[in-house]
Formats: C-alpha cells, sequence, structure tokens
C-alpha cells in the first residue's frame, strides 16, 4: 500500500472532510472559473473585434493636444505642423508593413461634368442643391490601396502602371456610378471642368462669376463598390443606410490620379483661381498690403499627406505603433482601426479590467483558504502522520500523500467550477453588460468619419461588441483556468508542507 | 547474542545554563530471542530511552549500536523502517482502515524482502495474534483495546524486523488481556527470535520477563 493508495483510501474513507474541502475548492473555483471565463471573453471579443477592424494604421494631427497647446501659445497656428514626406517613407520601412500609401487629395466643384448623387428620399438632401463636385485622390501605390483593402473592386479596365504613377499622366479611375452618368467606359477622355465661382466678400454668397480649368483625363478604369460593402449595408438599421450613403456619395465620387498628377493638376488650378480671384487667395502683409498667392503658398499649404499602412497582422498594430511613434513630430500620433474598440469598448473592457482583478484576489483568498484548511485537517490527522513517520516513511512521501490527496480533491473541485464557473459567468456578464451599457448611455453607436484611411475601417457599435461577446468553454479557458487554480493549490499546499516537514514523531506518539 | 547497543548514552534537556540530565552514560546490550522489560517510575526517563532506541530521538552523547553499527550511520528513517517494529501504548493505529490496512501500511513502508503474497501474509499474522478475517477487515475503531493492540503488535512485527520495541503495551488494557499480549511477546522471543524490549511501571510482565532493567535517576540497572 504505498502513498497513492493512502491518499485514496484517505479521500474515500474520511468522506465529510474530503466534502468539505471539495466545496471550498468548489465554491471558490467557481469564483476562479467565472473570473477566468469573463476575462478570456473579453479577450476574445478584443481580439475578434480588432481583427475584424484589420491591421491598418494612419499618422494623423493630435488635435486634442495641439489646441491645448494653442491655448497657450496662439503662434502656434502660423506655424501649423506638418507631416514631413521622409517621416511617412521612414514608417513605410517599418517591417510589420505589407504595403502603404500615402495620398493628397483636392474636391473640385464641376458643373458640365456629372457626379454621382445617391436617390433621395423625401425630407433627406445630402449636400448643398446645385452644387456638384468630385473628390480627387492622388495616390502613390499603383495597386491601388482601396481595390487592395476590398474597399473597391474593378468593373472595367485597369488600375495604373508604374510608368504613369511616374510621368504624371492624366489618368484617372472613377466609379461605375460616374461613369453611368456621363455614359465614360475605360479607354474614354473625361475632361474635368474644375470650376471655382466667386464670392462676394459682402454678403458672403457665391457670384454669377467662375473660373474654370478643363483637366483632360484617360479613364483607364472603372470601379464599382465592393460586394461585401453592399451586403454589409442590407444589413444595417435605416438610420444607419442614411448614414452609409454619404459615406458612399464620398467614395463613388472619388476620381483616382496619380499623385504627381494631381499635384500638377491642381496646382495649375488653384493658381488660375488665385489669378482669377486673387481677393480669395491673398493673404495680408503686416502693413495691411494684400500678398498674391504664390507657387511657394499652394506647396506649403495645399498638399498634405495622408498615409495609410496596411500591416501584416492585427497584432502588430501596437508594436508598429511604438516603433513609429518616436519618428512623428510633436503634435502627430499614430492612429489605427483598433484604436475604434477602444473607444467603444469600454463596458467590456471595464468588465474585463474588473474579471482580472477578481482573479487576483480570489487566487489570494483560495491559496489562504485552502492552507488554513488543509493545516487544520492536519492537524486533526497529526496522530496519523506521526504513524507514517514511525514506521520510517519519508517525510517527503507523507508530503506526496498529502498533496496527492489535496489535488485529487482540487481537480474534482475544479473540472466542476469550469463548467459551473462557466454558467455563472454568462448570467453574471449578461447583467454586467447590461448595466454597463445602460449606464454608458453615451454609448456613441457608429462613429461615421470619411476619410481616405478610415474607409478601410469597419464600423463598430458597442452593440456589435456586446453581440460578439460570449462566454463559452474553449480549450484556452479550460488551460488557463486549471493552471491558475492547479497553481493557487500548489501555493497553498506550502504551509500544509512546512507543518509535515516539522513534525516530530517522538512528539506525536510518545 | 547482542543486537542492539547502547554506548555511554545520555540525554538531557538543556534548562537555561544548566542541563537536564534524563539519562547519564548509559550502556547496555539487548540480545536476540530474549524478552527484556525495562521498569521505572513515572518520569524516571523509560519513553525517553525507547524514544532513543527505537530512533524517534537523538541521543545528547554516546551512541546506540544495531547489530554493531551505529544507527546513526544506518540512518534513523531507514532504522526505524526495516530493522525496528514500535508498539505505542496508545495503539496508534490509523482509525479509517481496517486492521489488514494498517498491517499492510508497514508493509509497504518497509524495504526488507516481504512474501509476494503481501495480503496473505498480513492475514496470517493477524490470525497469529488472534485476530481472526473477520476483524481483520473491520475499521480499527470498530475494535476493542486489547484487539487495537493485537493490531499494533502485527503491524510492528509485519515488516519483519529483529527488535521489538514496546511502551506501556498493556497500560490500557485489563489484566487478563494484558496477560495475553506478554505471551504473545514471549512466544515472539523465544519461538520466532525477536528481541522484545517492554516499557512498562507493571511488576508482573518483568517477573516473565528474560532480562529486566530499572531506570532510576538517568542510569539503567540490571537485575539478573
Amino acid at each position: 500500500m504505498g502513498f497513492v493508495k493512502r491518499a485514496f483510501l484517505s479521500v474515500t474513507r474520511r468522506k465529510g472532510k474530503s466534502f468539505i474541502l471539495l466545496a471550498v475548492i468548489l465554491i471558490l473555483g467557481n469564483v476562479l472559473a467565472g473570473a477566468v471565463a469573463i476575462g478570456q471573453s473579453t479577450k476574445n471579443v478584443e481580439k475578434q473585434i480588432k481583427s475584424q477592424l484589420g491591421a491598418i494604421a494612419t499618422l494623423e494631427m493630435d488635435w486634442e493636444g495641439f489646441d491645448k497647446d494653442a491655448q497657450e501659445d496662439e503662434t502656434l497656428y502660423e506655424n501649423f505642423p506638418m507631416l514631413d514626406r521622409d517621416v511617412i517613407l521612414k514608417a513605410g520601412e517599418n517591417p510589420r508593413v505589407k504595403y502603404y500609401d500615402y495620398t493628397s487629395s483636392a474636391w473640385w466643384n464641376i458643373e458640365k461634368l456629372q457626379s454621382y448623387r445617391p436617390e433621395e428620399e423625401e425630407g433627406v438632401v445630402f449636400g448643398s442643391e446645385g452644387d456638384r463636385y468630385l473628390s480627387i485622390k492622388g495616390i502613390r501605390y499603383a495597386p491601388v490601396l482601396d481595390i487592395e483593402e476590398g474597399l473597391i473592386e474593378l468593373a472595367e479596365g485597369r488600375t495604373f502602371e508604374e510608368a504613369e504613377m511616374e510621368g504624371e499622366k492624366y489618368v484617372c479611375l472613377i466609379s461605375d456610378k460616374v461613369a453611368e452618368a456621363n455614359n465614360l467606359h475605360a479607354g474614354d477622355q473625361m475632361v474635368i471642368d474644375a470650376t471655382v465661382r466667386g464670392w462676394d466678400q459682402e454678403t458672403g454668397e457665391q457670384t454669377e462669376e467662375r473660373y474654370t480649368q478643363d483637366i483632360p483625363f484617360e479613364v483607364v478604369g472603372i470601379y464599382r463598390q465592393s460586394q461585401a460593402k453592399k451586403q454589409a449595408k442590407e444589413d444595417m438599421s435605416e438610420e444607419d443606410k442614411m448614414n452609409q450613403q454619404w459615406v458612399d456619395e464620398e467614395q463613388l465620387n472619388t476620381v483616382y490620379v496619380p499623385a504627381d498628377t494631381l499635384y500638377e493638376a491642381d496646382k495649375a488650378f488653384v493658381l488660375g483661381s488665385a489669378e482669377k480671384f486673387p481677393e480669395n487667395y491673398s493673404g495680408i502683409d503686416d502693413d495691411g498690403s494684400s500678398v498674391p498667392f504664390t507657387e511657394e503658398d499652394y506647396d506649403a499649404g495645399y498638399q498634405s499627406y495622408t498615409p495609410c499602412y496596411i500591416l501584416k497582422s492585427p497584432e502588430d498594430i501596437e508594436a508598429f505603433r511604438s516603433e513609429v511613434d518616436p519618428l512623428l513630430p510633436k503634435y502627430f500620433k499614430v492612429v489605427a482601426s483598433s484604436d475604434q474598440y477602444d473607444s467603444v469598448a469600454k463596458p467590456v473592457q471595464n468588465m474585463g479590467k474588473m474579471a482580472n482583478l477578481i482573479i487576483i484576489i480570489a487566487a489570494a483568498a483560495t491559496v489562504l483558504i485552502i492552507a488554513l484548511v488543509v493545516i487544520l485537517f492536519l492537524r486533526d490527522r497529526k496522530h496519523e502522520l506521526g504513524i507514517y513517520l514511525s514506521l520510517g516513511e519519508k517525510k517527503g512521501k507523507v508530503a506526496g500523500q498529502i498533496l496527492l490527496e489535496m489535488f485529487a480533491i482540487a481537480l474534482i473541485a475544479m473540472t466542476l467550477a469550469v463548467f459551473s464557473g462557466n454558467v455563472l459567468a454568462g448570467r453574471l456578464s449578461e447583467n454586467m453588460l447590461q448595466t454597463a451599457t445602460e449606464a454608458d448611455a453615451a454609448g456613441q453607436d457608429y462613429i461615421y468619419s470619411y476619410s481616405s484611411t478610415t474607409m478601410y475601417m469597419e464600423n463598430v457599435s458597442l452593440t456589435d461588441v456586446n453581440d460578439a461577446y460570449e462566454v463559452v468553454i474553449t480549450p484556452l479557458y479550460i488551460g488557463i483556468f486549471y493552471l491558475i487554480g492547479i497553481g493557487t493549490v500548489l501555493i497553498a499546499s506550502v504551509l500544509p508542507l512546512i507543518y509535515i516537514l516539522r513534525l516530530n514523531p517522538k512528539k506525536i506518539m510518545m | 547474542m547482542t543486537i542492539l547497543e547502547t554506548r555511554n548514552v545520555s540525554y538531557y534537556y538543556q534548562d537555561g545554563d544548566q542541563r537536564r540530565y534524563i539519562l547519564r552514560d548509559t550502556s547496555v546490550s539487548f540480545e536476540q530471542g530474549k524478552f527484556h522489560v525495562i521498569l521505572g517510575q513515572s518520569g524516571s526517563g523509560k519513553t525517553t530511552f525507547l524514544s532513543l532506541i527505537s530512533a524517534l530521538d537523538k541521543t545528547a552523547e554516546g551512541e546506540i549500536l544495531y547489530k554493531g553499527k551505529s544507527i546513526q550511520e544506518i540512518g534513523e528513517e531507514s532504522y526505524r523502517r526495516n530493522d525496528v517494529g514500535i508498539v505505542f501504548q496508545s495503539y496508534n493505529l490509523i482509525p479509517y482502515m481496517t486492521a489488514l490496512e494498517n498491517v499492510m501500511v508497514a508493509m509497504s513502508i518497509t524495504d526488507n524482502k516481504l512474501p509476494e503474497d503481501a495480503k496473505e501474509v498480513a492475514y496470517n499474522l493477524l490470525d497469529y495474534i488472534g485476530i481472526v478475517k473477520s476483524k481483520a477487515d473491520r475499521r480499527v475503531n470498530k475494535l476493542s483495546g486489547g484487539e487495537q493492540q493485537r493490531v499494533a503488535i502485527a503491524r510492528a512485527l509485519a515488516t519483519n524486523v529483529d527488535i521489538i520495541l514496546a511502551d506501556e503495551p498493556t497500560g490500557n488494557l485489563d489484566e487478563e488481556m494484558e496477560g495475553e499480549i506478554v505471551e504473545i511477546f514471549k512466544d515472539l522471543a523465544h519461538n520466532h527470535g525477536k528481541c522484545v524490549i517492554v516499557v512498562t511501571h507493571s511488576g508482573e510482565i518483568a517477573d516473565v520477563a528474560d532480562q529486566v532493567y530499572y531506570l532510576r535517576k538517568g542510569k539503567l540497572t540490571s537485575y539478573e
């Protein structure tokens, strides 16, 4: 009868004591399992949503920080910070970047050419009546990032060739809607009548005077919105659909052109406009005289870059952020697709933080309570332990027997707790989420923004996060729980072991 | 033949700067096949002496030799496991185990080579001691005091040791039961070649012993 059999006999014959220890560990195990389950579920939902949000990062102005400093130092507005091209390129060399682009853009009003206008519903007006515009996006990544990222797909023709990107060629990609409105096909010539109207400085209204520059482009390709985007729209609520229509209008009126081409064309157009309407563009010198708008003024203020980095994996985001942040000038920061999660998922994140805290507290309580209960039981069994020692049993084996008994009971209790704790966590977190969501009434639902970068990013709401939250039994949850549970029992066994090692058989037996 | 020997063994408690001797310079030898009794009044140090020769405690001075080898050299744990069986006054059995299991616990701990059919050996041993099979399968807390002490003796014998040490083995038993237990010890010494050492204050047991020692003022004196 080795110490294993003795442990078995002790557990099965001393049913009352075994049951008490089982009950204690089961109760504490449920708290631990519940906290682990909630912690795991919050991590899962974060991983899931962040993966859904993609691995996209951009470099943006930190307006909050800038405005705060500018309130104290107004000269900051005069030296408005700009993102240097070298910084963008340096960040693009980061090994976590799969591919990237940095775009510039311009908005050209048009009068002859037709732009896309969504079907207007009763009482809903998109944009200013009568105004038509095209959003011109100057890109440097020839395969077109928006196509690579599935935002749009090529319906006709082709994307750009490298030679076109470098040679300031007047080539473009337009949407199927714009093509349809103007009866255009791939290979056709399209003339954009970029127009700027005069502005009455007294009334603040537009005048009939206008400056128009006809800019011819060869339409090399026609794109359409991706099927996935369309499908996503069908699942939206009415309110969300309306918001999405605005985003769609922006997208479908986007004309993709090589960045250098845009620079040339827009500069010529702006300088032409400035010549026609100098009052709209000129600056005022210190002595009050007007200063004409020059090419240098255009270069200094009209061209800004919006970089967009597609990273290899969503897990690379934080590393990319920490590696690129030191390269950035003051008032610029890395904005990533996953940031949206942090802004909408506060109730879930808080629950995760609370779960982690509970794990620490429950583990500490478990260590203390199990250690005390086991020591109390050992004091009851002092004679038994003395008998083993007087028979010449090694202290290691006596300790082994006690550990085995503890672990056998702990294993049963924890196996039960894996399931009951999970159910408990499910019910508890459901209530907690509901309460937290109601409290977080400001629970900003969809954040609609349109920029060259945020368009790649999926929009998530707290509802999406809550829907994705699910307490389930996964191998990882079981593994972590057993690891914490068994680790806790191991630590709890230190005190009983010390007790056993200090036993003196003579004092017990004689 | 001498099997166990104490050489100038002393044991004391440190009481401040003073040493309070329980045993002083004790040299005595115990022989195989003999029933030894150590007599002494309460507090005379009988139990301390037994704890030293059973290696439950260590001598302050001097040494104890088993078959000519120091038990410190053998290792106290190993000595208890393989060379000596102890019977306590209060039986000290494991209450949630049966009589048989209590015996088998000792058999599983020893390094001595035992017959393969340990269970059968344990049953036979219990039977020899007066515990029939039906009682052997009962939990020990369901047995009488005398029966429990028999189980304790069986456990001491189960590891096939040469020395049986007993501390007031009949202290909790009536006279009739005391006689039966003493007969077992005599049989073990005379017919099975064991060296039996019983510590007691009972004169009746001393009357039937082969060798009696008296412990007084820390000194062990032999009575022929």
